[in-house]
């Protein structure tokens, strides 16, 4: 099954306002509050979430498989034909922009356990990476300059989410120095710390599309402006389900929490001029992952053939990105303050030499 | 009788004199021969005129200043120290007409120099004051300039004496300046200014990495850490000895020479 989120006043597609938190017919400007939206529809897209199934059947969805194995839907609105791979989720017609959202994908085990909409519009995720590339000194001004930003997408990103109640055992070798009648005394110590953590909504990466490091980087959410999931609020926006399954989510999220958790511990260990951690034993006692789909901003751009990715937290507005940096700016900007800070320093040894 | 007593007795007192000298200092007696004398080149070291030139330039100083300003030279100590063989020759009666005054004295046998310094020298020329004369004078000594060696020693007494007279002695703080090095202070510019560069261009290329995984959880810690055991059991100590500071004040450190004179000096290899 597709959604298509048409205007009940003028037929319009709707879309997701991140400003108002509403469906907007961008027609008519008829306003529709997205759970409201879901449940008053009551037809297709409210059966499906509430039925249960637990598989995704792209039979019943009206999306044929081609034999390269993508999918093709035919738009509604236009008739135009939409491709996609099999995580897609949801994706705009390519023709008339209608938001085309397969609500199957969210449906029984696959309907994610929260959401947080988009705080942050297109118009200021452009001007965020303006403001980023603005005051980069190595970034060639080209760059800078450029206004044309290949592709800006809204996309609704899976992530696992992970709670985890944790035991923790560190021992380690200390030292402690002090001075004793002319003489530094270095006292050797097994210092031995054992206690519980608790964390709560690591977000783990759940696309094979997003490179992990760039969703690490835009990293935190908060999740206390979560939202119990509707697909309306994907309208407008591309979202996919998830592909990275929770057991490969969790080998990353166990080893930053033992990363945590041996810090954690450390900085118990007080009035120690060394403390060198010689055994641990760090246990999960309580672990639990929610599936979500988080906001993020992405934009694409190409600068001497290579191309480069932005990501920005569609609720926090944090941008990140790998900048591409000119190395004659870079010799320019290396020569020319070597130059003003050796005439200064030679200036003040000259002044040091007269005084 | 009693004349010819007289003078043996005389004569066995300058031979006691002698020999208790010689066993300090050999040459002391051939200097204290001439009160006017303020070279003594036992080694040879420099030329007649040189040693001529130098002994009127050094008169001049001590003259000046009311001092000694001498230089000394030797080819064997006979197992003497060169600070001994230094203090003795400077405590010796030729050098006693002035108050205090210092000595330069150099061993080419092991390659030894020493100062000693008596009187009105110990404050003219400090411990720190001593060390900025040699670090002047030993590339000299180390190139065998031994008359170069010994002017720049005459130079540098004058400047010591001069600075002396004023009331504050060159110490440490307050050493005379060379003359401006710009070559090595530009090198010295040049090197820091391109550290500093590197480390400035180095952040700024930073500035354009901001994509970086996450290896920890820390933003996710609820409530931090509730500590359920600790411990901290005692192993055993080991002892070190404190490296005390060597950034000590100025001033000259003193000593007794063997004829009961306090001295100030130092003394090295070249």
């Amino acid at each position: 099954m597709a959604n298509e989120y048409k205007c009940s006043s003028c037929g319009g597609a709707l879309e997701f306002d991140s400003k108002t938190q509403k469906l907007i017919c961008p027609y008519c400007g008829a306003v529709h509050d997205a759970a409201a939206y879901d449940a008053a529809a009551g037809g297709a897209a409210a059966q499906q979430q509430a039925g249960g199934s637990s598989s995704w059947n792209m039979q019943s969805d009206n999306w044929n498989v081609g034999e390269d194995g993508l999918l093709t839907y035919v738009c509604e609105n236009c008739g135009g034909e939409v491709v996609g791979d099999d995580t897609l989720a949801s994706t705009s017609c390519p023709y008339c922009d209608s938001p085309i959202v397969r609500a199957s994908q969210f449906s029984g085990s696959l309907r994610p356990d929260f959401i947080i909409p988009f705080k942050l519009d297109k118009k200021e995720a452009k001007a965020k990476l303006s403001r980023f590339v603005s005051g980069k000194k190595l970034v060639p001004k080209v760059f800078k300059d450029q206004k044309h930003i290949d592709e800006v997408k809204g996309v609704y990103v899976p992530f696992w989410v992970f709670d985890a109640d944790v035991y923790g055992e560190v021992t380690y070798n200390a030292t402690r120095e002090q001075n004793n009648g002319g003489q530094i005394e270095v006292g050797h110590f097994d210092v031995f710390r054992s206690g519980n953590m608790s964390f709560r909504n690591i977000p783990i990466d759940a696309s094979s599309k997003m490179e992990d490091d760039l969703m690490d980087s835009i990293e935190p959410f908060n999740t206390n402006e979560a939202v119990p999931f509707t697909p309306a609020y994907l309208a407008g926006y591309m979202a996919d389900k998830y592909d990275v399954s929770p057991q490969e989510g969790f080998v990353r999220a166990d080893e930053r929490i033992k990363k945590s958790v041996e810090e954690a511990m450390r900085n118990t260990v007080k009035g120690f001029n060394t403390a060198t951690p010689v055994a641990s034993n760090i246990s999960m006692m309580q672990g639990q992952a929610k599936y979500a789909l988080y906001p993020v901003w992405i934009l694409n751009t190409t600068w001497q053939g290579k191309h480069y990715r932005f990501a920005m937290n569609g609720q926090t507005g944090k941008f990140v990105g790998d900048l591409p940096y000119d190395k004659s700016a870079y010799k320019r900007q290396l020569f020319s303050f070597a130059g003003i800070v050796s005439a200064i320093v030679f200036g003040a040894l000259f002044l040091l030499w007269l005084i | 009788m009693k004349k010819m007593m007289k003078i043996y007795k005389l004569t066995l007192a300058l031979l006691l004199l002698a020999v208790l000298t010689l066993t300090v200092c050999p040459m002391q007696l051939r200097a204290a021969s001439d009160t006017e004398i303020y070279v003594v080149d036992n080694a040879n070291l420099i030329a007649d005129g040189e040693e001529a030139a130098l002994n009127s330039r050094l008169a001049e100083i001590s003259a000046k200043y009311d001092t000694n300003v001498i230089v000394y030279t030797d080819s064997s100590l006979y197992n003497v120290t060169p600070q001994e063989c230094a203090d003795a020759m400077l405590d010796s009666d030729a050098f006693k007409k002035r108050g205090g005054g210092i000595l330069f004295m150099v061993n080419t046998e092991d390659n030894d120099w020493a100062f000693s310094t008596v009187g009105t020298g110990i404050t003219a020329f400090t411990d720190a004051g001593q060390e900025y004369m040699i670090g002047k004078i030993k590339p000299k000594l180390s190139d065998k300039a031994y008359d170069k060696a010994f002017n720049i020693y005459a130079d540098l007494a004058d400047d010591f004496l001069k600075q002396a007279a004023t009331g504050k002695p060159y110490d440490k703080g307050n050493l005379p300046k060379g003359p401006f090095q710009a070559v090595k202070d530009a090198i010295i510019a040049i090197v820091a200014g391109f550290l500093a560069s590197l480390a400035r261009v180095t952040k700024l290329k930073g500035e354009t990495k901001t994509v970086k995984k996450a290896t920890k959880a820390t933003t996710y810690l609820v409530g931090g850490v509730t500590l359920a055991g600790a411990q901290e059991v005692y192993r055993n100590s080991e002892f070190r000895p404190v490296v005390r500071s060597t950034g000590g004040g100025g001033g000259s450190s003193t000593h007794v020479s063997s004829s009961g004179t306090v001295h100030g000096g130092s003394s090295g290899k070249f």
